[in-house]
């Protein structure tokens, strides 16, 4: 086990890079991200086990989120607590980010990178919305997906970038009124009411399939897991899929495409459970794991296995699942006699919540990072 | 503080429902696919007369099949309950699996645990397949009571055992064990003559508004009468309508009935279950495997609960079988929308909804065994057909299915539709 201590900052976020096999980048937070500064952490891994920082940035607000470029090796996009999104190139030797997106109006807790359409990356925030973004081409959302309402849940990007289509008019209807607080019409105040009703819908992760370039998976504090198609949701202004009460109407927390299986993905909640689901047939998950003393945080498919999990909790634990969902003759599972089936393994390190975690690509398979609000990014192996 | 107060409600102990926490869906749930039942007849002079316990079970088997669309070979046990027929019907009924297209390679298991057995066919069933050792099954009850039903159905007893205080006590007939709970807890001939009056009407009702065709399968069958010149003559016929149902029936009706077990007591024949023929049969699948097969899912078989009562007041059973599966589910009996509570007297099952502190608007909604009949080894699993269907029109979640039983015991079971 490696470690590296982000001393004042509590780690919200952890990516191994796509380039290298010996950076990491975490992503962090002052005063638990409550209120306060962030920084961004590029650590590098030494031969001789030593985890030593190659570069950090500080930032005015909390980072919640991170993720590599998938196309330059030296770029990192940040999702921050102010609504921003800020492009670093960790070989600078400035503070500053090459590029700020600014469009959300509430924190930004997740960002990632296309891994197929390597051009462009989604971002979702606590205003509701995801957002898919175009770095190469534009500094402004080229789509807007909007969970917070019903009719119109999707509009162009802002901007001279901006895409006509059938959500456009409605955008255009919708964002004055996001941002109106004014007295207005009966009608009007009753459209604001509803609107601020459903703006609590926050985004708390948003995820490209690592398959279909067009499909991106989004978890919401109304418990649903969403699924959207940026053929087909921008003209219908829906998600392809909705499970409305993924994690017993407690937040959804997270959602992580399966490497191995396209149709799979995995979510985790306030409900202590991680759930597995096929979008074949969203009726009811496959497989649920629980385990887990207090709500997941985050969950991530092993690059290396297609039954191997890892997740996060506020229960100070990460833990390391096997899924045999995709067994065709699975032994069925009695909680009585098994309340914590498929559980391989629990990491007890972290003495705070443990909010993220990463599998390495690199190497011996097996290798992981975590970080959490203990201010401590531990490298440990998941199946040793 | 908005980023504190997230953190704080994600890590406060959920305030989903105890309801909403049973229905949540796990691949592992048992789940029901189909339940249906064949119309109830009277015993010795309805329909089923000279149908035996194997024809009506193969007719309901064959219809069940046929109504999901499963592969026969698909099933992987079928427990039937029943009390009448000798041991159970373990011969007749196995027989009747194969006679209705289900191959020898389906195993059969025959059960008798008295007025409950259909349920404990059901529940058998759901065991299975939370313990991995099925993934489909059909739990059923059938009962011929105008072939079967008779002294000899008790069993012999040793001298020793009738000179027990406590073990004689199960040679009570049933209607003394309803007179007992009457006096007991003070159940007045009014009251019971006013239940039953009720479910008569609510089974009227409930069949004049054809919500009993949703539930039941016709079968078809063979009379045998004879006519004018004292020849036998058999004719075919099909049995798809409760024949107990009367109209008319009020509690000032049924006051004029006089006692039928003590000439000082309240229960008669018209504020008791009829006897009757017929049967029900529940498929039961591992929801995983009803997803797989794409097969509609009424509801999730959540738990079941069986207990001992003293025997000579057999009828309290539900009084003590409904709060104890309640508590173990952390529910409150206003969790539960729609409870199936078998009517074998109006003593007992006035008791026991009084006891268990039970809105009387929430049970039996169609009638019960007073109105339409009470074979006793299908009652279980007839209650499913009926719940479900009730629970289905009335887009309503959560079912109790609860009977007393015979010799001292009461049982129940917790559904909720999906």
């Amino acid at each position: 086990m490696l470690k590296f201590r982000t001393s004042g900052f509590s780690g919200y976020s952890v990516a191994y890079s796509p380039f290298y096999d010996s950076k990491i980048a975490v992503a962090t937070a002052a005063n638990f991200g409550l209120v306060g500064n962030g920084r961004l952490y590029v650590l590098d891994i030494g031969g001789d086990g030593v985890i030593r920082p190659q570069a950090q940035f500080d930032t005015q607000d909390g980072l919640f989120g991170l993720s590599w470029s998938e196309s330059h090796e030296n770029h990192i996009i940040t999702a921050n607590g102010d609504g921003s999104l800020k492009l670093f190139d960790i070989t600078t030797k400035q503070q500053f980010p090459l590029q700020v997106y600014h469009e959300h109006s509430r924190e930004v807790f997740s960002v990632n990178w296309n891994m197929k359409d390597k051009t462009i990356f989604c971002s979702g925030s606590w205003d509701g919305t995801i957002k898919v973004w175009s770095p190469g081409h534009c500094s402004n959302s080229v789509m807007t997906f909007n969970a917070n309402i019903n009719q119109t849940n999707i509009g162009p990007g802002t901007g001279p970038c901006a895409v006509d289509g059938p959500g456009a008019a409605a955008m255009a209807a919708t964002v004055p009124l996001l941002r109106s607080e004014g007295a207005g019409t009966p009608q009007q105040q009753q459209q604001q009411q509803a609107l601020r009703k459903s703006a609590a819908n926050c985004v708390y992760s948003a995820k490209f399939s690592p398959y279909e370039p067009t499909i991106i998976a989004s978890t919401h504090s109304d418990s649903s897991l969403k699924v959207w198609d940026t053929r087909q949701s921008a003209g219908s202004g829906h998600p392809v899929l909705s499970i409305p009460e993924a994690h017993l109407g407690g937040d959804c927390l997270s959602v992580d495409w399966n490497k191995y299986r396209p149709t799979v993905l995995a979510t985790s909640g306030v409900d202590k459970a991680i759930k597995i689901w096929d979008t074949r047939n969203a009726r009811s998950p496959i497989n649920d794991l629980r385990g887990h003393e207090y709500a997941v945080r985050s969950v991530s498919w092993s690059p290396h296995s297609g039954d191997t999990l890892l997740s996060t909790s506020y229960d100070m634990t990460a833990r390391v699942w096997r899924d045999t969902s995709a067994s065709p003759n699975q032994a069925p599972h009695n909680p009585r006699f098994n309340p914590t089936k498929g559980l391989q393994k629990v990491f007890g390190a972290h003495t705070e919540f443990v909010f993220d975690c990463d599998w390495s690509m690199w190497g011996q398979p097996g290798w992981v990072a975590t970080t959490g609000w203990d201010e401590m990014v531990y490298i440990w192996h998941a199946e040793s | 503080m908005e980023r504190l107060s997230n953190i704080a409600s994600q890590v406060a102990p959920s305030n989903a429902s105890a309801v909403s926490k049973l229905a949540e869906k796990h691949p592992d749930d048992v789940v029901i696919v189909a339940a249906y039942r064949t119309a109830h007849t009277r015993g010795g002079k309805g329909k089923f007369k000279d149908t035996t316990s194997g024809e009506i079970l193969a007719g309901l088997l064959k219809g069940i099949v046929e109504k999901s669309g499963i592969d026969p070979a698909s099933i992987q046990d079928i427990v039937v309950g029943n009390v009448c027929n000798p041991g159970a019907g373990v011969n007749e009924h196995r027989a009747a699996q194969l006679y209705a297209g289900i191959p020898y390679t389906v195993p059969f298991q025959a059960l008798n645990r008295q007025c409950s057995s259909g349920l404990m066919a059901v529940n058998d069933i759901a065991n299975k397949i939370t313990a991995g050792q099925i993934d489909i099954g059909i739990g059923a009850g059938v009962e011929s009571m105008s072939q079967n039903y008779g002294p000899n159905v008790l069993g012999a007893q040793p001298a020793s055992f009738l000179e027990h205080p406590v073990a004689s006590k199960c040679l009570i007939p049933m209607g003394i064990t309803s007179e007992n709970v009457a006096e007991k807890y003070n159940v007045s001939r009014r009251a019971q003559d006013e239940f039953a009056a009720n479910s008569y009407q609510k089974a009227a009702k409930a069949q004049d508004a054809g919500l009993f065709k949703d539930e039941i399968l016709p079968i078809e069958t063979t009379i045998v009468e004879e006519d004018a010149e004292g020849n036998e003559k058999e004719t075919k016929v099909i049995v798809d309508t409760d024949e107990g149902i009367r109209r008319g029936v009020t509690a000032d009706s049924l006051a004029k009935v006089r006692p039928a077990f003590k000439a000082d007591g309240s229960t008669h024949a018209g504020n008791a279950s009829q006897v009757s023929d017929g049967a029900g049969a529940v498929l039961l699948m591992r929801r995983s495997t009803a997803e797989k097969l794409g097969k509609p899912i009424l509801a999730k078989y959540v738990h079941a609960k069986v207990v001992g009562v003293p025997p000579e007041i057999m009828g309290i059973g539900p009084a003590v079988a409904i709060p104890a599966l309640l508590k173990d589910l952390g529910l409150t009996v206003d969790d539960v929308d729609v409870y199936e509570i078998n009517e074998a007297f109006a003593s007992q099952a006035l008791y026991s909804v009084r006891s268990a502190g039970i809105d009387i608007n929430r049970v039996n909604p169609k009638g019960g065994a007073i109105a339409f009949g009470h074979p006793l080894g299908a009652t279980g699993a007839r209650q499913f057909a009926t719940l479900l269907t009730e629970l289905k029109r009335t887009k309503k979640k959560v079912g109790v299915t609860s009977m007393c039983i015979g010799t001292g015991m009461g049982a129940a079971s917790l559904v909720i539709a999906e």
